[in-house]
């Protein structure tokens, strides 16, 4: 092809583009650049491993999108909706190893599951068990969360995000600093200087978690062992947005929505339970203060005709302590999976049901 | 695909196996078009029928203007070209911005239009690649060049995965040639390839989304007003993240072509020590305003035709250009003011600039300075996204608010102001200079210690693959 066939005015000519290159010892110079590069990626992996992380997968839309995706198989006899505190406290292996059968994971941090529960409603593909985790405040909140635009991403996530992820896997399970809360830039951000915003640096939810396979969740261990880290934690929950009490037509919504889906599952066979997690201090006196058991947890239940696990009611969780306020620490998450499966299996007993075979089943009324 | 994946890094070097590998040219070139498509598919898979549309139709549309000797029918075979073309993005882009719109001028007449919900995916890098075709159609019927040869070497002109989804806007002269024969990268060329791809990731990923992304975000994402500083150094962020970003994606995309042995045109050139705007826009995305230029300005009359059509042939050549950037009336304005200062300074140069005069260093350093606030005063309506927005920050900007809540933390403060401070310096400095020329002149064991210090941050910042801004549009 000729480059040009220029008319009168040549202001549209350009030489074809020739990139110079250098004249140095690239070869030299990009191997040291690789030797820095490693040298210093390892140091910082020894100094994350001294801060106390660990290889974990993390959470994210990406993991979630795994787990959601298992309901379309259509055999999925249990999925788990909810805040954190359902994902914290539910060891997902004791679930198992009682019930035979190994529960989806679909509860999301700081994100209210109405939207998610209303999700498998809607999903003909769905007929067993939901269990819904109750954080009032979240739950029967107007807000959307965190995660709320997880719920989209299973049918949004390009083929490139879907490989990117499991490239990442085994690079997770690999290495402690590819930890997205403890980024270099993060470090920055958490320097103590003196303050211009009313919360800084204090504001924002650090590390508390590590995620592992079918998104099996646990409180992160230095927060227990950590005092600042823990205080920290306390603090963050607290420093959340203050808001007034819930108004009475809020609730009721929320309610109203939930029936629906509730019924809409039952209406293909399956079963829906609500789950009350373990608070205490200011999460408890707020929680209870503002949204008191019988403006919420009672008409739910009620309207729904649906059994609940508080974790109030029970002698096996209502000691049980949450480390900083709001989550239980590993071997307490166990004692509450045991309790609930244990008070679940009888619940369904009473109704001539069993774990693993709802939605196999005519539905029961 | 977005450069800054494990799936792009898979992906680069499958495709550099292939093209090292003992075959023929030819089948060279086709897994190089195979690898676009996949490129572009890994995206959204349907979407790759419009690329090989666009592809198709130009193709034939250009033989057949080519071989067309009167006026009258070549004219109707442009006009199928642009119809399609610009069809396309008007349907996919532009579509949902004018039933809103048409909504809100029925409204004015007291008419209730309800339109139907627009629910279109926007084909990622639409603009970009429409733009590579039309410019070979129209060099064609202008004939400045005859339509190529080889359909594989114009299909992979298009396709051509380093430019395809955000640029640099090429032209037939840039690559078809190149096409023609065999390409292979010698080895300081590949390697040198190399280290702008790892320059190229440091901006993006380090830079852009890590130390400025969420300045940006806490700013243009406040819900009212704030102090003058916290409005300004939000602005200063953008424009940051927005040049590292993009001039980030286009380091990457000249490295990887390097890579392979091609060459792409240089797409930014130290944009922010531009002294006035006609300047700026001789450094910040040169192909897409080299593009208006000759396709857009110049057919208009440029300015040849006056000094009042001068100024109406600027203007509409910005405000289309803002509209290029986004289906929203805030880029029509970003667009509107970069025409009124290319305007004013058009204006001004002609009454004020004397022969031979060359500015001294202070001068031009504080001309620069003044050319960079007043384009990040235009950052304001880019980022904005509306109106509403945009004048809270514009008033915050000039003090409305001042005893508002501040909302940038300290660190913030500190790490916007060191990175603009440090760019704007670079800038300077490389004013008259090239990232080559600089390269030469530097030891080898700082070259190998600040690509190590960058290749460590980029790791070490992981990057959550966010895709370039410039995707969206």
């Amino acid at each position: 092809m000729p480059s040009s066939t220029s008319n009168s005015e040549d202001y549209w000519v350009r030489p074809m583009p020739e990139r110079s290159v250098p004249a140095k010892g690239w070869t030299a110079i990009l191997l040291a650049a690789l030797a820095i590069a490693l040298a210093g990626a390892a140091g910082w992996e020894i100094y994350m491993r001294q801060l106390g992380l660990a290889p974990d997968l993390g959470d994210g839309k990406a993991h979630w999108a795994i787990e959601r995706r298992k309901i379309d198989r259509g055999d999925v006899a249990v999925a788990i909706v909810g805040s954190s505190r359902i994902l914290f406290n539910t060891n997902l292996d004791e679930f198992e190893r009682l019930t035979g059968t190994r529960p989806v994971q679909l509860a999301l941090p700081g994100t209210p599951p109405r939207a998610f529960l209303h999700d498998l409603a809607e999903d003909p593909d769905f007929r067993g068990l939901a269990i819904v985790g109750v954080t009032p405040g979240l739950f029967f909140g107007p807000w959307e969360g965190l995660m709320a635009n997880a719920i989209k991403y299973p049918r949004e996530q390009t083929p490139s995000e879907r490989m990117s992820y499991w490239l990442s896997r085994p690079l997770k399970l690999t290495f402690a600093f590819l930890d997205d809360e403890y980024r270099p830039f993060k470090h920055i951000e958490r320097l103590r200087l003196p303050p211009r915003t009313h919360d800084e640096p204090y504001g924002d939810v650090w590390k508390i978690a590590t995620t592992h396979a079918d998104r099996q969740t646990y409180l992160w261990k230095r927060v227990e062992t950590d005092p600042y880290v823990r205080a920290h934690a306390v603090h963050a929950w607290a420093a959340g947005p203050k808001r007034p009490p819930l108004p009475q037509p809020q609730i009721d919504k929320v309610i109203a929505g939930t029936v629906r889906d509730v019924a809409a599952i039952r209406a293909r066979g399956g079963e829906v339970v609500f789950v009350n997690s373990s608070a205490n201090g200011g999460f408890l006196i707020r929680e209870t203060m503002g949204m008191p058991r019988a403006r919420t947890w009672e008409p739910l239940l009620a309207r729904t005709r649906a059994a609940g696990f508080h974790y109030a009611d029970h002698d096996a969780t209502r000691g049980l302590v949450t480390v900083e306020d709001s989550h239980l620490n590993p071997r307490d998450a166990v004692r509450f999976t045991r309790a609930y499966v244990s008070w679940l299996q009888a619940e369904l007993a009473r109704r001539g049901r069993r774990i693993g075979d709802i939605g196999k089943q005519p539905a029961l009324r | 695909m977005v450069f800054n994946s494990l799936t792009f890094g898979v992906f680069f070097i499958v495709v550099l196996a292939l093209h090292y590998a003992p075959l023929p040219w030819r089948v060279k070139k086709i897994n190089l078009v195979i690898a676009s498509y996949l490129f572009y598919a890994a995206w959204n898979p349907p979407f790759i029928l419009l690329l090989w549309l666009s592809t198709v139709v130009d193709w034939f549309m250009a033989k057949a203007i080519h071989r067309e000797e009167r006026t009258g029918p070549r004219r109707r075979l442009l006009i199928v070209s642009l119809a399609l073309n610009l069809g396309m993005v008007a349907y996919f882009k532009y579509g949902e911005f004018a039933l809103e719109n048409w909504q809100a001028l029925m409204a004015g007449f007291g008419v209730d239009y309800q339109p139907p919900a627009w629910d279109i995916v926007l084909p990622i890098g639409i603009s970009f690649y429409t733009f590579v075709t039309l410019s070979y159609t129209l060099d064609v019927y202008l004939k400045r060049a005859a339509p190529a040869k080889s359909f594989l070497d114009f299909a992979l002109f298009v396709t051509f995965f380093p430019h395809l989804v955000a640029g640099p806007i090429v032209r037939p002269i840039d690559l078809i040639p190149q096409f023609a024969r065999p390409h292979v990268a010698t080895r300081p060329m590949f390697l040198w390839g190399l280290a702008l791809i790892i320059l190229g990731l440091f901006e993006k990923i380090v830079i852009a989304d890590e130390a400025l992304a969420p300045a940006v975000e806490k700013v243009f994402g406040a819900e009212g007003g704030m102090p003058a500083l916290d409005a300004w150094l939000g602005t200063m962020a953008f424009a940051g993240q927005i040049f590292c970003d993009f001039a980030g994606y286009s380091t990457i995309a000249i490295g990887t072509s390097l890579c392979l042995g091609f060459s792409l045109p240089t797409n930014f050139r130290f944009p922010y020590a531009a002294i006035g705007f006609s300047d700026f826009w001789r450094r910040w995305h040169i192909s897409l305003s080299t593009w208006l230029r000759d396709y857009l300005y110049v057919p208009l009359g440029g300015s040849r035709k006056g000094p009042a059509r001068t100024y109406v042939n600027l203007m509409i050549t910005m405000l289309l250009g803002g509209l290029w950037h986004g289906a929203n009336w805030t880029f029509v304005a970003w667009g509107g003011l970069h025409g009124l200062y290319l305007a004013v300074e058009r204006f001004l140069r002609g009454r004020l600039a004397r022969p031979g005069y060359r500015l001294s260093t202070p001068a031009a350093l504080g001309l620069a300075l003044l050319t960079y606030l007043a384009i990040c005063f235009t950052w304001v309506f880019f980022r904005s996204e509306t109106f509403a927005q945009a004048g809270i920050m514009v008033a915050s900007m000039f003090g409305a608010h001042a005893g508002a809540e501040p909302v940038l933390p300290t660190i913030h403060v500190i790490v916007v102001s060191v990175i603009t401070a440090a760019m704007l310096g670079v800038h300077f400095a490389m004013r008259e200079r090239t990232i080559e020329g600089l390269a030469e002149r530097t030891p080898a064991w700082a070259l190998g210690g600040a690509l190590g210090a960058m290749l460590l941050a980029i790791i070490l910042a992981q990057g959550a693959g966010n895709a370039f801004i410039y995707f969206q549009f």
